[in-house]
């Protein structure tokens, strides 16, 4: 079972996303939390305290990948549950890295990110919905928005359930919701 | 009319093409038009049509009523530009306004509209 779990910002999102994990987890089997995001400031480092704050004693497993999603595969038991928390840290690191920007990096992740649903048996993935403000950015910001929305599209077509959050109320695009 | 609608990105394009069995031959692409060509069953990026228009002194609000008959059987599709910060642009405060406005009235008229999510429909009408 996977579910994608998209909306703006602040509403819910992850909160929503760690009780459907531990819903699909069953007894016994692990339950993984994908830590994404990179942190390059203090501001970064506080949120990430707060959400390991939050993520204690309900059992999660924390595994840090930045970039390479299928590494997972790798290093997981795949027929866990695993929260990948999120899409949009995730397309940022593989598009905006130490070498320099990877315009293509769309449709290379969207295969890493296929694999990685199709070989978990359980998954949950977070992800923003920046898609609706008059789009007049520069080139490397609009490549990212088109970028996301690839993966996006993705997950929202792999995943057995699609949902948005707003105001902490989820909406089901697709399937059902378990929680 | 069928109006669909999304944020950028969303797949709303290939949504209509293939739920209605059309091609880009049937689509009428807005980017550089300040001026509808009726005969095509797709209207895609509306508020491009609608930025083009207001850079040229045109206004769109009367004209797209005024069309009202000829995209009764069109597909219109729109990129949801309503969210975010108000712009610090007058032009593009404008802008963001009028297709607002512009869409509530299509949505008036529509006998269906659609909201197309990450790739996925929702029938808000």
């Amino acid at each position: 079972m996977k579910v994608f779990i998209s909306g703006g910002c602040k509403n819910g999102k992850s909160t929503l996303a760690e009780s459907a994990a531990c819903a699909l987890r069953r007894r016994g089997e692990p339950l993984y939390y994908i830590a994404t995001m990179r942190p390059h400031d203090a501001e970064d480092i506080a949120r990430i305290k707060r959400h390991r704050r939050e993520r204690q004693g309900k059992g999660f497993i924390t595994f840090e990948i930045g970039t390479d999603i299928e590494k997972a595969l790798r290093i997981a038991d795949v027929d866990g549950t695993f929260l990948l928390d999120s899409l949009t840290a995730l397309c940022a690191n593989e598009m905006f890295t130490e070498h320099g920007i990877d315009l293509g990096a769309a449709e290379r992740v969207e295969k890493q990110l296929e694999a990685f649903l199709s070989g978990v048996k359980n998954a949950v993935v977070v992800s923003d919905f920046i898609y609706a403000e008059p789009m007049m950015f520069d080139e490397y910001t609009d490549a990212y928005i088109r970028a996301l929305s690839v993966l996006d599209r993705c997950a929202a077509r792999v995943c057995d359930t699609v949902v948005e959050v707003c105001a902490g109320t989820p909406y089901i695009h697709k399937g059902e919701l378990i929680v | 009319m069928i109006l669909i609608i999304g944020g950028a990105y969303q797949g709303k394009l290939e949504y209509a093409k293939n739920e209605y069995l059309l091609t880009d031959g049937d689509v009428f692409f807005c980017e550089n038009e300040t001026y509808i060509d009726t005969s095509k069953h797709i209207v895609y990026e509306l508020e491009k049509l609608i930025f083009n228009r207001m850079k040229s002194g045109l206004e769109s609000e009367k004209y797209i009523a005024s069309l009202k008959s000829e995209l009764d059987g069109a597909i219109i599709i729109v990129n949801d530009i309503s969210c975010g910060v108000v712009p610090i642009d007058a032009d593009v405060r404008e802008w963001r306004e009028c297709v607002g406005r512009v869409c509530a009235m299509l949505a008036r008229s529509a006998e269906r509209v659609i909201r197309i999510f990450c790739g996925l429909p929702q029938v808000i009408k």
